[in-house]
Formats: structure tokens, sequence, C-alpha cells
């Protein structure tokens, strides 16, 4: 084995890990501010590659427009699913529970009797491969990738910098008291959705060229998000980063090595993770 | 139990009556699958009731129907020897699972529950020499006869998940009415409360565990011996799902809300089978409809009725 | 401790349930009419809709095209054929509940059904103590045995098929040796897996490479990356889905890859090329092949047409196979004359021959099942040239 299959290990890795990331930032986002499990946050991405795939391929739009627009459509309906399906429940921890099973049901099944059962394609951008240190990698990747790095780094600088991005963290720490110095909680809220749904229609956007589209990448998109945001920490956005290239990594050199056991690898480091340190990688307590 | 207990006679009279009005095999079925999941859910209850919401229920009733099928069938035991064995041993692991996970709480424990369960099943999976892998174990035997009784027909099988119910329930009465559950509940309301007045909250966090994870292993035995085949299918990440949905659509403040919701979402499929191609879309609005209108459950239904808001955790 | 309102409330509730549930589910009294029903378990919603809507297009087809001739003719009289479908949602569980209403409520005798062998395997103890003919798919070895003689399959499965692939790509490309299995993590997958491993031995194929992928897995490339190592001369991935199969051959091709991909399955070829690439899959060798083209009969044709008549263009590609469910089933029934499932099982076990629209059919399977219950069909070869089926070959794989 050479150089430069390890390279590709590694480069595969950090593909895989990123397209962890962007499903899962979105999901962590919502947990760390709303304190809520959003099952529905699969079906998001869902959603985003087939409003991708309408725009691309029935409308004749560009498709990096289409991930523009993709990205608002879905925040939209993050918005409209907010509004009207979490708030009322709010403050109810298992009938929210339910309420978000239940639109991931409903959004697939709908998906499903509206779009069919077969596999749709978006007509890839770029084509051909590159060659990094010796590891291939298409140029649609590399296009994925690089799009990953700038929604993390430009929604870490929001977060950290943006007063609407304070606001949230305000939120996130301690929702009374936030609402005593005068930050809406409501609109807090509103917000977090829809970037969250912005963040998962664009991974569903950028995902759909490269591979498929149908109604059930909901569920494994949601499960992958859970594993990341757990390892990361629930809340965190740099936990989510770490959790879905740790992720990434692990899967990657799993499946080139190891085989079919790494199926069970993802579950064994959340047992580990949260034996040992509950609140992830990068959590607080 | 005394005199109280008696008012519930009607309904159980009923229940026991039923074979002898009907013997269509097609209601029996629905009855006993509500039972199975009465008695599972049952289970979820009492792990709820202490604070802790299981995502891994499934994964207790596939030990449990994978314990009994290979003591009666490798190890030669009868069904009714296997079948509290599996039970047990359910709650063996049930306790080993645990001791280490139960002090951690909220949704940290639920994604615990919902690892182990998919271990578990991935275990079953890359075991087929023992476990049958995804092809399942088929040709599982029916409970051998008893008081000459032969589990020939569905009517047998309907009186053992009747009489397997009826213990769950009243096991379940006394421990809501008992000291036991009076700490169960106190732990949720404020486990740090209970452990300021002195309360081991982890003994009584892991015998509520424990003991939701027998009933789940008893309802997985039942399940295997009744359907005579058992699959890692039949306990996936969804059937979990489904075991915690039954207890909240039922309702988890009352004894009677794990049979009513498991009744109610048995119901609900069969007559949807009208919609065809709609229904798990039909699905889900009952579930989101049931929420806002019932937010504590279907047994809040007359409380609502009346005008009543119930505050619900 | 329920106080007096609540008490008689739930009281009043049980028995207006009660009487509700018995009304609804108590069994229809009326008597059938000239119509004979037909129970169908198929996976309609979620993963697998494909093929079970597939196969619900291609006995639709048949359906109509025997009403419109009037029906199914049983002694003097004929019957419409009515199919009641139910979905099994690709798991044992609902398949198992849709099997005892069709069974108990609908009285049905035959059911067609489902591609997934654990839904068949939960319903085989309920169809076959009822003595009901249960023609169904799915790859498991286990779903035929000869304690089950009530179930017939009715499609081949990559134990027939690749009996008749893999010499086929022995002999045209003799330079062969080395082949990488990728096959999905479920039940399927492992089926197919044992099946290539023993016939790939057969022909003297040594297997470089045998790996599972987690369902749900689009991205290949960690798998890839240690396939090509081993240097396969060709990589079959017969058990994955057919959106996955695309992902697999384009990834592989982005990889480098220069050796030859196969599926012993059918393919749409217009999806396939759209998801993979049309470039990237010239050359994959798949089980379709272009009705109309080469192997063409009238049979085929005809179905060609009626399918265009019911669903439009484009046409889909995977149904045909699906058609000898009912084909078979008509042909059985009309040849006994009897709608007795124990008759028909009699004729279907003693016919020699049938006629399909792929031409003649039988069933076989004595040695290798030990019941001779799965059915023999030609196994067609085509390969991806320029985005379109080209029909390279046929054969009968010898019935084990």
């Amino acid at each position: 084995m050479t150089l430069s299959f390890f390279i590709q290990v590694f480069v595969n890795g950090l593909m895989l890990g990123l397209t962890y990331v962007l499903i899962a930032s979105g999901f962590s986002l919502i947990y760390g501010i709303m304190r809520l499990l959003n099952f529905a946050h699969g079906e998001f991405y869902m959603l985003g590659a087939f409003a991708t795939y309408l725009l691309c391929e029935h409308l004749g739009v560009n498709y990096f427009a289409a991930l523009i627009l993709s990205m608002v459509i879905i925040a939209a309906l993050g918005v409209v699913v907010y509004r009207f399906f979490f708030r009322p429940f709010r403050d109810q921890h298992d009938p929210s529970l339910v309420i978000a099973l239940a639109i991931a049901m409903l959004i697939g099944g709908l998906g499903l009797l509206i779009f069919g059962e077969k596999d749709k394609s978006v007509s890839p951008v770029f084509s051909g491969v590159i060659k990094v240190f010796g590891a291939t990698l298409s140029q649609e990747r590399m296009v994925v990738i690089l799009m990953a790095i700038f929604l993390m780094v430009a929604l870490t600088l929001y977060i950290k910098f943006s007063k609407t991005g304070q606001a949230m963290r305000a939120v996130a720490q301690d929702r009374e008291a936030a609402a005593l110095q005068g930050i809406g909680v409501d609109s807090t809220f509103t917000l977090c959705m829809a970037i969250s749904s912005a963040l998962a229609g664009a991974a569903g956007a950028l995902l759909a060229p490269l591979f498929f589209v149908n109604p059930f990448l909901g569920m494994h998109a949601v499960l992958k998000a859970l594993v990341v945001v757990v390892i990361g920490g629930l809340g965190s956005i740099p936990g989510a980063i770490a959790g879905g290239l740790l992720l990434g990594f692990v899967e990657s050199f799993g499946n080139t090595f190891l085989g079919d056991i790494t199926e069970i690898l993802g579950f064994i480091m959340v047992m580990i993770v949260l034996l040992f340190r509950p609140q992830g990688l990068f959590g607080h307590g | 139990m005394g005199k109280r207990g008696l008012t519930y006679l009607t309904p159980m009279v009923a229940l026991v009556a039923v074979p002898a009005f009907t013997q269509d095999p097609y209601l029996l079925n629905l009855l006993i699958t509500t039972g199975i999941w009465s008695t599972s859910v049952w289970g979820v209850r009492v792990i709820m009731s202490t604070g802790q919401l299981t995502l891994g229920h499934a994964a207790y009733m596939a030990v449990g129907a994978y314990a009994s099928t290979l003591l009666t069938m490798k190890v030669g035991l009868s069904f009714w020897l296997a079948f509290p064995l599996a039970g047990l041993i359910s709650s063996f692991i049930a306790l080993l699972i645990g001791y280490p996970t139960l002090r951690i709480k909220g949704v940290y424990f639920s994604i615990i529950t919902f690892a182990f369960a998919e271990i578990i099943r991935l275990i079953i999976v890359h075991w087929p020499s023992l476990l049958g892998g995804f092809g399942g174990i088929a040709n599982i035997p029916a409970p051998s006869s008893i008081f000459s009784i032969s589990f020939t027909s569905r009517i047998p099988f309907y009186y053992l998940i009747l009489g397997i119910s009826l213990l769950t329930y009243l096991v379940m009465v006394r421990v809501d009415k008992s000291r036991i559950g009076k700490i169960f509940s106190s732990i949720h309301e404020s486990d740090t409360l209970a452990e300021s007045i002195g309360i081991n909250i982890m003994k009584y966090k892991v015998t509520a565990f424990c003991l939701g994870c027998f009933f789940a292993g008893l309802s997985g035995s039942f399940y295997a011996h009744y359907f005579n085949f058992t699959s890692p299918e039949f306990f996936t990440i969804w059937q979990s799902i489904y075991c915690l949905i039954f207890a909240i659509v039922g309702g988890a403040g009352s004894v009677w809300g794990p049979p009513l919701g498991s009744l109610f979402m048995t119901l609900v499929p069969e007559l949807l089978r009208v919609a065809r191609e709609y229904e798990p879309v039909i699905y889900a609005i009952i579930l989101i409809l049931i929420m806002f209108l019932l937010p504590g459950g279907l047994i809040t239904l007359p409380d609502r009725l009346r005008g009543k808001q119930k505050k619900v955790h | 401790m329920m106080r007096p309102f609540r008490k008689s409330f739930w009281n009043r509730v049980s028995i207006l349930g009660i009487i509700f549930v018995l009304g609804v589910f108590f069994p229809p009294l009326y008597a059938a009419q000239k119509e004979f029903k037909i129970g169908a378990i198929f996976p309609l919603s979620g993963r697998g809709a494909t093929w079970g809507m597939a196969a619900q297009k291609a006995i639709t087809v048949k359906q109509k095209e025997v009403n419109a001739r009037g029906g199914l003719k049983v002694g003097g009289d004929t019957y419409k054929i009515e199919i009641v479908w139910e979905d099994d949602k690709y798991n044992a569980a609902s398949g198992r509940m849709a099997a005892e209403k069709l069974v108990n409520r609908d009285r049905v005798k035959f059911i067609l059904g489902s591609q997934s062998s654990a839904v068949i395997l939960a319903v085989q103890p309920i169809s076959e103590p009822n003595k009901i003919l249960f023609l169904v798919n799915s790859y498991a070895k286990e779903v035929l045995a000869p304690d089950k003689p009530y179930t017939f399959r009715m499609v081949l499965t990559s134990n027939e098929i690749l009996q008749g692939m893999y010499p086929w790509m022995t002999k045209t490309y003799p330079n062969l040796k080395n082949v990488a299995l990728v096959e999905p993590n479920d039940a399927t997958g492992w089926s197919i897996e044992k099946d290539c491993k023993r016939i790939a031995e057969q022909n003297r194929l040594q297997i470089g490479f045998s790996q599972f992928y987690e369902r749900g897995t689009s991205d290949f490339y960690p798998l890839l990356n240690k396939l090509l190592v081993a240097k396969p001369d060709f990589v079959d991935f017969t058990g994955a889905a057919p959106g996955d199969q695309a992902l697999i051959v384009k990834q592989l091709r982005e990889l480098g890859y220069k050796g030859k991909t196969f599926a012993g399955t059918t393919i749409d070829p217009t999806d396939f090329c759209k998801i993979a690439g049309v470039q990237n899959a010239e050359g994959h060798i798949s089980n379709t092949h272009d009705l109309l083209g080469a192997y063409t009969t009238e049979g085929q044709k005809k179905y060609y047409d009626d399918y265009i008549a019911i669903y439009g263009k484009p046409f889909d590609p995977v149904t045909p196979k699906y058609h000898t469910y009912l084909d078979i089933l008509v042909q059985a029934i009309e040849k006994s004359g009897s709608l007795d499932p124990t008759k028909v099982k009699d004729v279907m076990e003693k016919i020699d021959e049938w006629l399909t629209i792929f031409g003649p059919a039988k069933f076989g399977g004595k040695e290798y099942y030990g019941i001779k219950r799965q059915i023999i069909t030609p196994v067609y070869i085509s390969e991806m040239i320029n985005g379109n089926l080209v029909n390279r070959g046929t054969m009968m794989p010898s019935p084990p």
C-alpha cells in the first residue's frame, strides 16, 4: 500500500466528514438553542436536494442560483414548521419529541407521494478529477469541500460576532436570563430554525449532483447527524465540526481497513462518549 | 385491589368473553398484538416514571425473543420455563447496561439507549450461526400444551396474552400505589431533591429500568412463539420509537395509558388500509392532532372534554 | 383511582369501542360475485418501493389484459380478477399484519408477494397451514423448502441469474480471473454474496475482495479505495439498490478503475446513466434487456404496448420480469379448471412448460432447494453502450 493510498484514505475521510458536518451543524444548532432533537432535520436535507432537483432539472435554473434558492426555501419551510408545530410545544418535553417524529414521518410520506419512489439526478456542474498528492478527488467533491468549509466558517463567525448570533448563544446558555436582558426568545428561536434549515437545505443542494435524490434520504441523514452531535457535543458548532470530521475519518479508515464492522463503530463511539464524557468533545455539561 | 378493583370488572369480563362471540382470527390477532405492545409499553412507562425516556426498548424485546427462541429450540426447555427466563435475561442485561448509563440524565440517556439498541441489533445480525442473521429464525415452536390446552388455534394465544397483560397491569398498579412508585415519581419530579432526603436514586432508577425491561423481554418472548418467526428486523430503532410513541400517545400519567395507546396505534394503521398510499401521511397527521388536542395522552380525553387543562411535563 | 365521571366515561367509550370494532372488523357477509380476489403484499412505501411499484405495474398490466377479454375462465364461468394490494413497508411485522388481513378478512386463497425474504418467512406460518398459494420473489434460499409446498418463486434469483451470466463473462472475456464483490449489509446482500462466491468459484474465478456496505451509504470511496488494491478484473454489485449501483460505477471510474462493472439485476438505463454519467456507465454488464431489441417476442411487444397504454412513456424496463406472477397464475388456474389453491398447486407442479412473454419457462430447483418451485426463465445479458442497452446474449439457466 502506497503513500497515495493512505492520502486517499485521509482525503476520503475529509470528504465524508465534511458532508456529515454539513448535515449535523444545523441539528446541533437547534438542540443547543432550542433544546429540541429535531428529527425532521433529515427531511429538510431531503427537501433541499429535491428543491435543487426541481429548480435545475425542471425549471432550468443555474445550479448556484438553485443552491441559494433552495437554502431560502428550506429556511422558510423551517420557520413555518417551527411556528405552527414546534412553538406550541416549546416547554413540553414528551409531546415535542412525538411532534418532531411525526413531522419527519409527514414530510417523508409527502415526499414519496409527490416525487415518487425513483431515484432522481441533478446534472453535475463540474466534471473530471484532480489529483491531490497522489489521491484522486473528483472536481465536484472539491467544490463541496470548499463550500462546506466556507459555510462552517461563516456560521462560526456569525455565531461568535454578530448580535443575533450572540443572542442565540445567550438563549442557549440560559433562556430566562436572556429574556430578562430583553432578548426575544421567540424571534431567536425562529432565526435559529431558519439558519438550521437553510444549512440542511444547503447540504441537500450541495450533495444532490454528487449522489442521487429520493424521498428516503432523510432517515439516514438524521441518524448520522445524531451520532455526530453526540460525539461532538450537543449544541456546539465546533463540536459538530469536530464530531463530523471524526466520524468521517473513522468511517473512511474503518471501511478501508476493517470492513463491514465499521457500521457498529459509530454507535460504539457514541456509547463511549456518553459514558465517559456525556457532554461530548466540545459540549458544556 | 379490593373494592375499587371490582369496578374494572366490566372491561375484564368483556375481554375474557370475546372469543365466545367471535373467533375471527383477524380480530383476535389485533387484540393479541395490542396485548403484546401493552405489556412492552407498560415497561416503557415504568422507566419513564423515573424521568428517563428510553429509545431502545425494542432491543430488550429482542433479547427476550431470541433468548426464549434459543432456550426452546437449542436447549430444549419448555416455553413455560423459557418465557419467564427470557424476561429475567432481559432484565439482567438491563442491569448490566443500566448501572453505567442511568447516572446519565435526560436526552443523553435516551441517546445511549438508542445506541445500545442498535448495537444489540448489529450483534444479532453479525452472529448468524447462533442467531440466524438477517434471515432470522423460523419454525419457532408454539407453547407446549398446558392443562391439556394445545396452542394450535389462536384462542389459547389470546387468553395467554390476556393473562400476561393482566399480570403486568396488576404489577404496575401495585408499583404505582406502593412506596416504590412514589419514590419513582419523586425522582421524576426532582432527583436532586430526592437525593437530598437520602434516597439512593441510582438504586431506584436501575430497579425501574430492570422492571421495565423484564416486561419487554416477556413481550418479546411471546411475540416469537406467536409468530413462529423472529428476525432483527422486528426490533429496529423504529420499533423502539413506536414503543415510546404508544406510551406518550396513551398517556404516561396513568396505568391505563399503555394499553390505550397500544390499542389505538394498532387499530389506526389497520383502519387506514383503505387509504392505501396515503396511510403514512395520515398516520403522521393523526399523531400531530393527538399531540395538539391531548398532549397528556388519550387518557386525558374525559378531562379535556370537561374543559380541564392538565399540566403536562 | 378514577372519579365517577371518568369511570362512567371510560365504560361508555369501551362499550362504543367494542361495538365499533366488532362492526368494522366483522367479516363481510356478502357472497363474492363473479369476482376472483387475489391478495398482493408488496413494499409500496418506504425503501423497496421501487421494486414493489414495478411489480404492481406489471401485475396490473396483466390484470387489465385478462379482464379486458372477459376475465378468468374457470369451469364454465368467467371471473373478473380483483387484486387487493397491501403495503408491507419492506418489513416483516407489517407484512405479517397485511397477510393476516388478506387471509382472515378478505379470505383470499392466493397471494402474490414480496421482495423481502423476511416478509415471506413471516407470512409463511400463516399461508402454508391454510393452504394458500403464495407466489413470491426475494433472494433467500430458505424461502423455498420441501415443507412449504404452497410457495412458488416467480422471478429468478441471483443463484439462477449468475449461473447464466458468469459463464458468459468468462467465455466472452477470457482474461478475467479476479472479481470483487460489493453488497449492502442486509438480507438480500448476504444471500447474493453467498451465491456470487459459490458461482464464481464454480467458474474458476478468484474472489479478490468482498465487503458489505452500510445501507444508506452514498460515498463509496473508502470501500472502493481498498477494493482497487485487489486489482479486480470485474466488480460485481448485484445486490446493491439501483441508485447505489450507478454511484458505485461513477465512483469507480472517478478513481481510475478500468475493468468491467457488472450486476446480475435489472436497471433502468436512463436513470442509471443520469446518475452515473453516460461515459462512466460505458460497458456496464447487467441482466436487463431491451424489450424490443434482439430477443423480442410477440409477448414482449404486446407487454410494451399495453404498458404504454396504461402508464404512458417512459417505459420502465425493470417491470417485465414481474409479469410472470399473474401470467402463470392465470394459466395455472385455467388449466386446472378450479379456484382451489391445492388443485392449482398440483397443476403448477405437474406442467413442464409454461408460455411466458419471455418464451418457454418451467419450474425447477429440486436439487438446490429440495423442491421444484423456482421458475426458470431466460437470463438476458446486455451491455451499456453510449447510454443504450445492447443485447449481448441470452441463455436458460440449467435448473439445479
